[in-house]
């Protein structure tokens, strides 16, 4: 039992909550009972049993435990966020006002698309350009996801950490409070804040960052909250994004690490490769569709995309401000933005780029589970850990 | 090793702003390479959308079709630094016309704006009204009569003959903004969805003269561009607005050989894409699918 080690112990709980709320969904059980059943599990696992039988506790009290917050909710968020939502109202102004500052000093649809990464504002965006983007498979760098916290929460760290140390995650923190709260605090954006934190919360605490464990837990206190999350697109689709990034793109980083490809794409190849296998299998069994040219957009598209959002970032500083500076700055996002536009048209003009594609529930989820367990497979068979901010130190010492 | 990051930034930076002048200036060159007055037809679907470029960078929008389209013509037809139109017409309230331009407003700095004061129903009107004086735009409120002059371009409103202000019209499109432009010895006329009654009626007051290009009314509807309109004005090419396979069936077969059976050449944004004609003081020339 040397593999079970508490913080792995703590994930297992974790993953049998998130398991038993599932399960709680299709059946109906008195949560008086199963209340009471979770209660006892957990004053067994903390009275101090021999192992297994303290493992089995803890595994059976988040079972039922989870069961029982189902039970309990139906499914319902519980936690009353009226207060960040009436924040929100007052910030919404200075959300139109920085749309409105891009829209006047950018031509379409560069302005729309600036926002879209910015604020995730795709409102102002021409629906046969997001139509376009779906095609590709790029809808989500016009959805503030976890994908733009967490390039955000790299960016502002990876600035910060050498000047002021640790404190640089607070800093971070920071900085994606400001924008939950900017971009009208809605339920996506508070899951990958949700996510980000967590990461950033257990570099902080200095823990050997067990990336997948942080994932569970993170999982878990979401479905703590609003047990229904589970059946979310968004949800289900940022966790395996995120697994792939961890599990899957080290190995896929080694395999190209015997090209000669330059570090910084070859990561962005082996991130992207991984969050696109992870996620295709749920993409194609909720929208029935599959984007063939998806990899290759991706590749094309996504290393621009931290540039342009830096270059937005600082030109809408300015345009607040000092609007002269801030209108000629934003145009630097001109070429890159162009680009975005060209690729996408270009690619979504393929007979092939996309094909309409039905499989079962069960297939799916089959699929998902082959994925999941040979990499789970190939992670006790030969380790490779994924660390963002290890990676960012790697970075730092190959630049230097 | 952090400052040689930022110094990367910073160039980075810098190349991209080059690129981005250096695109402007080509494209303001291929603009000024050939000295005329550009007339666009926008492709913008089912609609109207249509921009006047003089030859000393004035701007006038004449409709916005339906929806966004029109922001990503505009950048095509515009050096991409160009966020400012001198002159905005909403011919009438119809939602193909006017829709779009809800989108312009909120995205270009727009100097003055004509229309008839003709109150429409619909909540695209209520956003139109809102956002005009939300940003404080200059509104004048215009009928036949009303001229207009950017540099050696000059502009006439021929239609309508009655004060539409404060009235809600029971047919929107006899409210819509004709205009007459003469450019040298070069003429055209943007007619809106101006309909047979309002022909007649111009053609009544002699208001009605030769025109060089004709922006075919009313996306070639059979309600509109009648024979003797036609004989009146005695176009030399006539463009339609149309989106392709559109749901009212325009442009109208009988209105397609109307213009053939007089020998009147058609361009049509459904089937050519936009339209670009080249206008000189004495002669013009078209480019299509631009």
């Amino acid at each position: 039992m040397a593999w079970l080690t508490p913080s792995r112990k703590f994930a297992l709980t974790c993953l049998t909550i998130i398991a038993g709320a599932t399960i709680s969904s299709y059946i109906e059980i008195d949560r008086l009972i199963i209340g009471w059943i979770s209660v006892l599990w957990l004053l067994v696992a903390l009275s101090g049993q021999s192992e297994p039988i303290e493992t089995i506790a803890w595994s059976l009290f988040g079972l039922t435990f989870g069961a029982f917050l189902w039970q309990m909710t139906a499914g319902e968020v519980w936690l009353n966020l009226a207060i960040v939502g009436k924040l929100a109202d007052s910030l919404s102004h200075l959300r139109d006002v920085i749309v409105d500052k891009i829209s006047f000093a950018l031509p379409e649809p560069h302005g729309s698309l600036m926002s879209g990464i910015l604020l995730g504002n795709r409102i102002r965006l021409d629906r046969d350009l997001i139509d376009i983007f779906r095609a590709v498979g790029l809808t989500h760098i016009i959805a503030v996801s976890g994908y733009n916290l967490t390039i955000l929460t790299a960016n502002v760290t990876s600035i910060f950490w050498p000047l002021i140390g640790r404190k640089a995650l607070w800093i971070s923190a920071g900085v994606i409070a400001f924008f939950v709260i900017i971009t009208g605090v809605p339920a996506s954006i508070l899951r990958a804040a949700a996510m980000a934190l967590t990461v950033i919360l257990a570099k902080y605490l200095g823990r050997p960052s067990r990336a997948v464990n942080v994932l569970i837990f993170a999982a878990a206190i979401l479905v703590m909250f609003e047990p229904k999350i589970v059946f979310d697109v968004g949800f289900q689709l940022s966790v395996a994004a995120t697994y792939g990034l961890i599990r899957l793109s080290p190995y896929i980083d080694r395999l190209l690490a015997r090209t000669k490809l330059p570090v910084i794409l070859r990561h962005v190849i082996s991130e992207t490769a991984a969050a696109i296998l992870l996620t295709t299998p749920l993409i194609v069994g909720h929208f029935e569709r599959l984007s063939v040219v998806s990899p290759l957009s991706n590749i094309l598209v996504l290393p621009l995309i931290p540039v342009a959002m830096a270059i937005g970032l600082i030109a809408v500083g300015f345009l607040l401000i000092i609007p002269v500076i801030g209108n000629v700055l934003i145009l630097a996002s001109w070429p890159l933005l162009t680009w975005v536009v060209f690729i996408s048209e270009k690619l979504a003009s393929w007979q092939f780029a996309s094909t309409d594609l039905t499989l079962p529930a069960v297939v799916i989820a089959g699929l998902m589970a082959v994925i999941v367990g040979s990499l789970e497979w190939l992670n006790v068979r030969r380790p490779l850990q994924y660390d963002l901010f290890d990676r960012l130190d790697a970075e730092e010492r190959d630049a230097s | 090793m952090r400052h040689n990051r930022a110094i990367q930034f910073v160039f980075a930076v810098a190349a991209l702003l080059l690129i981005t002048f250096g695109a402007s200036q080509f494209q303001a060159a291929e603009r000024d390479s050939d000295g005329s007055l550009r007339l666009w037809i926008l492709d913008i679907g089912q609609g109207d959308a249509i921009l006047i470029d003089t030859p000393e960078h004035q701007q006038i929008l004449v409709d916005g079709g339906r929806g966004a389209q029109v922001l990503a013509e505009l950048a095509k037809a515009l050096p991409l630094t160009d966020k400012e139109l001198d002159l905005v017409i909403s011919t009438h309230n119809d939602a193909d016309h006017s829709g779009g331009l809800n989108d312009v407003l909120q995205h270009y700095k727009v100097n003055k704006i004509w229309l008839t004061g003709a109150v429409g129903t619909t909540k695209t009107y209520q956003t139109f009204v809102g956002l005009i004086a939300e940003r404080q735009i200059p509104v004048e409120k215009v009928m036949a009569g009303a001229t207009m002059s950017f540099g050696s371009l000059q502009g006439i409103v021929i239609s309508p003959l009655e004060n539409y202000d404060g009235i809600t019209p029971e047919e929107s499109n006899a409210t819509s903004i004709v205009t007459f432009w003469q450019y040298g010895a070069e003429t055209f006329m943007l007619t809106g969805d101006a309909e047979l009654l309002q022909e007649q009626a111009m053609a009544e007051r002699g208001l009605l003269r030769h025109t060089d290009i004709l922006k075919v009314s009313h996306h070639g509807s059979q309600t509109a561009t009648g024979e003797p309109f036609l004989r009146l004005t005695s176009p030399k090419v006539a463009a339609i607005s149309s989106g392709a396979r559109n749901q009212y069936g325009h442009p109208h077969q009988s209105v397609i050989n109307r213009l053939r059976s007089l020998n009147i050449p058609i361009l049509r944004t459904d089937q050519d894409g936009t339209i670009r004609f080249s206008i000189w003081p004495d002669r013009f020339s078209y480019e299509t699918g631009l």
